[in-house]
């Protein structure tokens, strides 16, 4: 690299820096000045969404439930009309019925993760006298029907997968189920997951820089203190020095 | 992809489908699919096993063509 580049370089990470600045002063006055208004925003959006919180948390799980059966109900559909790999056998029908199912995968995954949010809504609304304490019992039976069922929908998606390739191993409901999955896995199907791996580490930094600055922005509307900043720290940090730990690592001979 | 490949053709001659040759090199019949389109390029451990099966060198079954970058 020229000494050119390099001063390019240098004076385009602090124009970066600079405008980074320039955003955050300018939100912050922004959020000063407007404070009073987002503030009666933000309580009456909360205390909707908190009064809510049952309603929502049922109408979520159902809806995922559906948007995860319907792709698996097709590909199960294309799979027990197929004949089996002959050398006529299109692509487009193995790409077609893998993005079935793992769209319906992915739909059960993230709807686990959606439902502990709504959780921990619903526990907050019912602390607060926002929700009856029988209700919170209904709905939380609600929940574990969800969670059981989205968990039945991944264990059918992955045996439906495995028709596709014999050659994997593993249950979607055993506890090691992605080291299985991975050992069974060829080596351009393992350079494809640590690949999607490293662009979900790589996208980690952005989306905790802007959690950390939505965190800082609504210090003045909610008494929302400590805790929130030391989870995104956390949450930070633990996956960057794990990362780190692994790449600095002696390499295992294969 | 400067690598060309003809194991498609080694493939028919021995008779096999995709399926057959990934579990005899221990790959996926997709990953084979990949190879045979060119959309993959194998490691060498890969490639010499699929050669053995082919009972061809690697430089008959992979041919690697410079790019041309003027």
């Amino acid at each position: 690299m020229n000494k050119k580049t390099k001063k390019k370089i240098t004076i385009r990470f602090f124009l970066y820096i600079l405008g980074g600045a320039v955003i955050g002063i300018c939100l912050s006055f922004g959020t000063f000045y407007a404070k009073t208004s987002l503030e009666q925003l933000f309580s009456s959006f909360y205390a909707g969404l908190l009064a809510s919180s049952p309603q929502l948390s049922i109408l979520l799980g159902l809806s995922t439930i559906l948007l995860a059966y319907i792709p698996l109900a097709k590909a199960r559909k294309r799979i027990a009309d197929w004949n089996g790999w002959n050398d006529d056998t299109d692509d487009t029908f193995y790409r077609q019925t893998d993005r079935l199912l793992n769209f319906s995968i992915g739909i059960s995954t993230l709807a686990a993760i959606v439902l502990f949010i709504m959780f921990a809504l619903l526990t907050i609304a019912t602390l607060r006298k926002h929700v009856n304490v029988y209700l919170f019992f209904a709905v939380m039976l609600c929940f574990l029907f969800f969670m059981i069922f989205q968990s039945l929908l991944q264990r059918k998606a992955v045996e439906q997968l495995r028709i596709l390739n014999p050659e994997k191993k593993g249950d979607a409901l055993e506890l090691h189920f992605r080291k299985k999955w991975l050992e069974s896995s060829d080596e351009q199907e393992r350079l494809s997951a640590y690949a999607a791996s490293y662009k979900a580490f790589s996208s980690l930094g952005i989306i905790f820089s802007v959690l950390y600055i939505l965190l800082i922005l609504l210090i003045p509307f909610f008494n929302i203190g400590f805790l929130p900043f030391l989870c995104v720290g956390c949450m930070w940090l633990i996956p960057t020095g794990i990362y780190l730990w692994e790449a600095s690592r002696e390499k295992p001979k294969q | 992809m400067p690598l060309y490949n003809h194991l498609k053709e080694y493939r028919a001659r021995l008779g096999l489908n995709q399926q057959q040759l990934g579990t005899l090199v221990g790959a996926s019949r997709q990953t084979i699919s990949l190879i045979e389109r060119g959309d993959y390029s194998p490691s060498v451990t890969l490639a010499l096993k699929i050669a053995r099966v082919c009972k061809v060198s690697v430089e008959t079954l992979f041919e690697y063509e410079e790019e041309n970058h003027e």
